[in-house]
């Protein structure tokens, strides 16, 4: 039970009884070959394969032959090897098996035994098929959650391997290029003035300022997904934020010459982290103002409804293709062409983007065309 | 006269440090991706090229210089693939005879020194 099944599909599991009673194991059988199980609060659907052994020893010889079922039903007072015999050798072997123990009625001390020795549940006989189902459901939603958490741990240090993995990248390039320049300013390969160096220097200023926005990026995407994030959610109007944050990209956007044309009413009011809201239109409007062509133009457009807000930046910048517009959302992922080549980004703009609109049940989505510009959309509960 | 080398990588800021680390020595052209560097042999044939076998995020260093090795034109010029600890692939154990021996492969970060060594080393063979 290993591999993460399908929505909507049936996964099996096999089920072994091992009782000497055949009337037993035939109702038992009978009860579960064709029952599904299903959870009111999980989406798996689960059935089984049923096997019966009669004694202890034709069981273990299957456990000696390393085959194992998912769910043992497992009987005591058999004429060989006794259950409570058989749940010592599993132990003993450090064989996990979920196991339900057939009991007859009155056998405490028994029960207590069987569940030092790792069994999971009991059914005292004679059982009735429903009896025996409640008994099989609970061990498979153990079996399930279990499952689920493991996956979770694995998921957990593979993100993480990914993670530090591509920050450790993202990081040598500049430390490489920067130490190249101080290698020649030592050497100094374009002789004693300092003033020569001058353009050098400020290439490594250029560097170091990546990767100081490489880490602040990486410390909101990262506190944004731990919640560790304190939030100051307050009622506010979302049109002074947008109008500070137009006001903060106004000196790049002037270099470029971009004209910048508004559309919003006087004021949206909304439940908000004002924080998170400028971060929000500082995303969209930087990339709107890096990835635009000399003399072009950014449209911003404000749409309020009942519930939601919209905010729509449009540009007339380089555009995506339809690739890379699959890529854009995925941390790290930069677009790397002739173009692009030489714009600066940590590459977790867009991810963040998305994180914190999570945080107001909201989307995010691209339009664009290559060559011609991209039109972002956000699209914000209000929260009221 | 100077040996020309054609020197390709995606990053302006190593294209510019490896050029004065080489000039004394070398005639130094650049180019920032694989298009640029066979546009640049077509127009010119370079004594020595020297790539980064990743450009762009992909294998762009690697595939144009398996392109070049498999031209006749452009078959014996040498070629030094730079690579980076974090590149896709192990592209040492991608090349397949066409690369070595005019060929050779070194890792990032590379000293001037050691890749001019390396570079002369690479012409000095190819002129027998």
């Amino acid at each position: 039970m290993d591999s993460p099944v399908k929505e909507g599909t049936i996964e099996t599991l096999t089920l072994w009884i091992v009782d000497d009673e055949p009337g037993l194991c035939l109702g038992a059988a009978k009860s579960l070959n064709e029952y599904v199980v299903t959870f009111s609060d999980l989406p798996e659907r689960v059935g089984f394969s049923v096997t019966s052994f009669h004694t202890g020893e034709a069981f273990l010889e299957q456990v000696d032959l390393g085959v194992l079922p998912d769910i043992l039903l497992l009987d005591h007072r058999m004429p060989g090897i006794s259950g409570l015999e058989i749940l010592e050798i599993l132990s003993a072997r450090n064989i996990k098996l979920m196991t339900i123990m057939i009991t007859a009625y009155g056998t405490f001390e028994y029960a207590v035994q069987a569940t030092k020795l790792g069994a999971f549940d009991f059914v005292p006989k004679p059982f009735t098929p429903r009896e025996l189902r409640y008994s099989i459901e609970k061990a498979v939603r153990d079996l399930i959650l279990t499952r689920k958490a493991r996956q979770l741990e694995t998921e957990k240090k593979k993100v993480r391997f990914e993670m530090i993995s591509v920050v450790s990248h993202e990081l040598k390039s500049p430390i490489n290029a920067i130490e190249g320049y101080l290698d020649i300013m030592k050497a100094q390969r374009l002789g004693a003035g300092i003033s020569e160096y001058a353009a050098m220097v400020d290439r490594c200023m250029v560097r170091i300022n990546g990767m100081r926005k490489l880490i602040v990026d990486l410390m909101d995407l990262t506190r944004l997904e731990s919640g560790q994030k304190v939030r100051h959610v307050q009622e506010l109007d979302l049109v002074p934020i947008v109008k500070q944050s137009l006001e903060s990209i106004g000196p790049d956007a002037a270099v470029k010459q971009l004209a910048i044309t508004l559309d919003m009413p006087e004021a949206v009011m909304m439940t908000a982290d004002p924080t998170e809201l400028t971060m929000v239109c500082n995303n969209l409007l930087t990339n709107a103002v890096k990835y635009n062509i000399p003399e072009g133009s950014i449209f911003l457009t404000i749409q309020p409804t009942e519930t939601r807000v919209m905010i729509q930046v449009r540009d007339t910048g380089i555009g995506l293709s339809d690739d890379d517009q699959k890529r854009l959302f995925q941390e790290f992922s930069r677009i790397k062409n002739e173009q692009t080549r030489d714009i600066e980004g940590s590459g977790l703009g867009l991810s963040i983007l998305k994180k914190i609109a999570d945080l107001y049940h909201g989307q995010v989505s691209v339009k664009s065309e290559f060559g011609q510009g991209s039109t972002f959309t956000v699209t914000l509960s209000r929260g009221n | 006269m100077k040996k020309s080398v054609l020197l390709v990588d995606d990053e302006q800021d190593i294209l510019d440090t490896l050029k004065i680390g080489l000039e004394p020595q070398f005639e130094v052209r650049t180019a920032r991706s694989g298009k640029g560097c066979l546009e640049a042999v077509q127009m010119s044939r370079p004594d020595i090229i020297v790539m980064d076998v990743m450009m762009d995020h992909m294998s762009d260093g690697f595939d144009t210089a398996k392109t070049l090795k498999s031209n006749p034109e452009t078959k014996n010029i040498p070629v030094i693939l730079l690579t980076g600890v974090n590149d896709h692939y192990d592209y040492r154990s991608q090349a397949d005879e066409a690369f070595y021996p005019r060929d050779k492969f070194l890792e990032k970060p590379v000293k001037p020194e050691v890749l001019i060594r390396e570079m002369e080393a690479l012409l000095s063979a190819c002129s027998h």
